[in-house]
């Protein structure tokens, strides 16, 4: 009897949901309690779930896929009625452009619009790069810690991945290389630039996120395609990096530390709040010690940092439960990109999704201790960060849901004869116009002895041989089956070279959408 | 057992309607009941604390080389020398990433 193993998703997804809402819960309390401005008890939460509910709508609309028919296509898939606009036009032949050619010219489309917003803020108000806070183009005026996460986990990824595809595509030339690397230095200078005026934790955290996209993409588009080049691939990564290095040494003056230069002149004060909160803490409730203490009082008031709320008000094993339940939503979260999560298209977007949330808890939870001058703050624990972070589970909850398609994509061979021992077996066509029939595939319905199972069927070498897969089969397997050429039975295909090819030619024409396998 | 729930909810489709409906208002009590319980069942920080203008007053000092913020402890912190950010002189919610 075959025991169903469960892919998991479902359970993992509800948990990191579970976390979400209590994040919330717990920033919620942390505002009646320790802000003068009032919020309401439901404000937070129906900001998350309408965030929530928007970031799942507008990524299904919008989300790169095959489908040239989405927006983001329209700027790099191949095959589309805008191609027209791109062909270089000969006397009569015409030349297609390539992804990196349409990705140059975007490169240089954004790079000539943020030279034009340079020169106007010398001789005009618009303020693009020169202002902390807001991009302020005529009435428009736009809150760059809004474009941030955005540009951190969505823009970047998807464009980085074009970029690779590209690569791929010219297989892996010279010059591809030399153009995607330029492309990619490009796109990395825009960012430090347009965020460049915020503070220096920022761009620490936009270096460490786009070094791992980078990374990512070099493991899935590069490393195993170019296996005696890795030395090639590990030099310009490292040129990439001291780029990055040289950007953020532009705001270190000598003689400055490294938690002045990541936090500001008064760690040690914070260090000392934190040592008395920490040290003045019930094990469990609310400390008078504490309470009583004004310093700690004043240290706490407006602060949106719900651990040192839960050390205030809960103690110890308050604090040890909001650390488990951090630890618990990132894990929950990692298993959501999925078993094959290097397969998903939109890999890079996921895992970014994924490291921006990461980098909360890991570097959030030593900063709230006093540990790391890091000054990060905790998963959902700001008005701007809940709705970022949202916008982030959001895109990892879409990875798990594509991630079981992923698995079930995942086929496994399977003897017939296993199944229903030496009984005959008799295939028919289903003929039923209500059944959605696909590409490649056509209903049939197997039968054996007391065996008796719907299948999808696809065809191969005249007919005479059917991949057939069970309808609702949780297990992934497939059946290959053909037809004696003497008596026209079906019984299981024997030669395993055969077997294999059948099963990976399957395999390719049944992928789902979201699925892209570089081989 | 949860198949066979499933296959309820599927079937009576205005029952799972109604279902989801209380369990919204479910949980929505349950979120106002334990956020208020937690908040009345101890004296809270900004209950404590003084108030904002007041705060303001004697913590921070504007002055023609900058802002000078005075903390509690007594410790005086004056502006970031370093950071390209003269504008952000203390705030939590600016300096935090």
């Amino acid at each position: 009897m075959m025991i169903k193993k469960k892919s998991g998703y479902a359970a993992v997804t509800w948990t990191a949901i579970a976390c979400w809402m209590a994040f919330i819960w717990l920033h919620t309390f942390t505002y009646m309690t320790n802000y003068d401005e009032g919020t309401g008890i439901y404000g937070f939460l129906i900001t998350g779930i309408v965030t929530l509910c928007l970031t799942m709508f507008y990524w299904f609309c919008f989300k790169p896929d095959d489908d040239s028919s989405t927006l983001m296509s329209i700027l790099f898939d191949e095959d589309n009625d805008t191609e027209d606009l791109l062909e270089e036009c000969g006397d009569e032949v015409k030349k297609k452009w390539s992804i990196l050619h349409k990705s140059m010219l975007g490169v240089c489309v954004v790079a000539f619009l943020c030279l034009l917003g340079f020169a106007f803020e010398m001789w005009t108000d618009i303020t693009v790069f020169t202002d902390a806070t807001y991009i302020s183009i005529g009435f428009l005026t736009i809150n760059k810690k809004y474009m941030f996460d955005p540009i951190l986990f969505i823009v970047f990824p998807f464009w980085a991945q074009c970029i690779f595809r590209g690569i791929r595509e010219e297989d892996y030339k010279v010059k591809s290389v030399i153009s995607a690397s330029i492309q990619l230095i490009v796109l990395s200078l825009i960012s430090f630039l347009l965020f460049m005026k915020l503070p220096n934790i920022w761009l620490i955290e936009l270096a460490m996120i786009e070094s791992i996209i980078i990374i990512s993409a070099i493991k899935k588009y590069i490393w195993k395609q170019c296996a005696e080049k890795k030395g090639n691939v590990l030099a310009l990564f490292c040129v990439y990096e001291l780029f990055w290095c040289s950007l953020i040494a532009v705001f270190y003056k000598s003689g400055m530390t490294l938690s002045q230069y990541t936090y500001g002149n008064n760690w040690s004060e914070y260090q000392t709040n934190i040592r008395t909160l920490l040290g003045g803490a019930a094990a469990f409730g609310k400390s008078e010690l504490l309470s009583s203490n004004q310093a700690v009082v004043d240290f706490l008031a407006n602060r949106n940092n719900y651990l040192l709320a839960g050390v205030y008000y809960g103690g110890w094993v308050a604090t040890i439960i909001v650390i488990a339940v951090q630890i618990a939503f990132l894990f929950a979260t990692r298993r959501m990109l999925g078993k094959h999560a290097v397969n998903n298209r939109n890999y890079l977007v996921y895992i970014a999704a994924w490291w921006t949330l990461a980098l909360r808890v890991l570097l959030g939870i030593p900063y709230g201790l006093g540990i790391l001058a890091m000054p990060i703050g905790l998963p959902f624990a700001g008005k701007i960060s809940i709705y970022m972070d949202t916008i982030a589970l959001g895109l990892l909850i879409w990875s798990a849901y594509e991630a079981k398609k992923i698995d079930n994509s995942f086929y496994k061979d399977r003897m017939l004869a296993e199944v229903v021992g030496d009984n005959e077996i008799q295939i028919e066509r289903e003929d039923d116009e209500e059944e959605i029939v696909l590409e490649f595939l056509e209903m049939v319905k197997l039968t054996s002895g007391d065996y008796s199972q719907r299948c999808y069927a696809e065809k191969f070498k005249e007919d005479k041989i059917l991949v057939l897969e069970p309808v609702n089969n949780d297990e992934s397997w497939v059946f290959m089956v053909e037809k004696d050429k003497e008596t026209g039975k079906w019984h299981d295909v024997e030669d395993t070279t055969v077997r294999e090819e059948l099963l990976l030619t399957y395999s390719r024409n049944n992928k789902p959408e979201c699925m892209e396998v570089v081989e | 057992m949860i198949y066979k729930l499933k296959k309820f909810l599927e079937d009576n489709v205005i029952f799972s309607f109604f279902m989801i409906a209380v369990l919204i208002v479910v949980g929505c009590m349950v979120w106002k009941y334990t956020l208020v319980k937690a908040v009345k069942s101890m004296e809270t920080i900004n209950s404590i604390s003084k108030s904002d203008e007041e705060s303001k007053d004697e913590r921070f000092e504007y002055t023609a080389v900058g802002t000078f913020y005075h903390s509690p402890s007594g410790v005086v912190a004056g502006p970031f020398q370093y950071l390209y950010t003269d504008e952000f002189y203390f705030s939590w919610d600016t300096i935090a990433r």
